[in-house]
């Protein structure tokens, strides 16, 4: 799967050469057995009354691409 | 790869020789993620990571990455207007949107590769075993939030106000294939 030209340009001037040079460091190790929100996937979600309804009104609804979803598609692949 | 002058760059399921190590984020919880959780919910089947990297410095560094999820929203107390639209509405299966992130040195267009690669994925997999969309929790940042109504994301449920909650945001799968089949510009 390879990313578009611009894409490849941008990792080429930008961000290879920074990840070349970046410095190299470590961090602490999370502690053993301790919870963090890292470590789990988010939870499903449960709606009740309107909230619920704009759920169902979403998946029927007819909506269109908006003009900011658009401008993206240049980095679609 | 038409161009050898290029480096190329993929996307590609996370694996054990990824240099998950060299992963740098702002946030805590998506770096910590990718260096501590991902590669072992893929091996538990509860979640399925991909990564961006450069094929071209040695160890690939990774530029960014996803991770998705199966889940489902519990819809309950329907008002009775919705219920003339005749679908099971209890349990709505969806594709979680666990985590999404670049490297802090990497340019803020790979999220846009990364999203495109999501819808694509979420798609396909749609395509063979059904779901109405995509569900995230968001960082509670105005900025991301906003990246993410970008994307056309309506934000769903309680609404975070403090900065250690979560936001839901939904996108309907309808939307998600409307917008890989835009023709390119």
């Amino acid at each position: 799967l390879l990313v578009s030209q611009p894409i490849r340009r941008l990792i080429e001037t930008e961000t290879v050469m920074a990840l070349k040079y970046m410095p190299q460091f470590e961090r602490e190790p999370q502690p053993r057995g301790s919870e963090s929100t890292y470590d789990r996937v988010p939870a499903d979600l449960e709606l009740r009354g309107q909230e619920a309804a704009t759920i169902v009104k979403l998946i029927v609804s007819q909506r269109q691409p908006s003009a900011s979803l658009r401008s993206k598609l240049p980095f679609r692949r | 790869v038409t161009d050898p002058e290029v480096p190329p760059a993929v996307i590609e399921p996370l694996r054990s020789d990824h240099d998950v190590e060299g992963f740098r984020n702002r946030e805590s919880s998506i770096e910590e993620f990718l260096r501590h959780r991902a590669w072992r919910n893929d091996q538990q089947n509860l979640s399925r990571s991909y990564v961006c990297r450069s094929a071209e410095v040695p160890p690939p560094p990774i530029l960014g990455y996803h991770s998705i999820a199966m889940g489902r929203i519990a819809l309950t107390d329907l008002p009775k207007e919705i219920q003339p639209l005749e679908l099971d509405l209890k349990h709505l299966p969806v594709a979680i949107l666990a985590r999404i992130g670049r490297h802090e040195v990497a340019p803020k267009q790979i999220g846009d590769v990364l999203m495109w690669d999501v819808f694509r994925r979420v798609s396909e997999a749609a395509n063979r075993i059904g779901c109405v969309g995509i569900l995230l929790h968001a960082i509670n940042r105005p900025k991301l939030i906003d990246w993410y109504k970008g994307w056309d994301f309506v934000t769903v449920g309680h609404v975070a106000k403090e900065p250690e909650e979560r936001q839901a945001m939904f996108l309907e799968l309808s939307l998600i294939k409307k917008a890989l089949e835009l023709p390119p510009e």
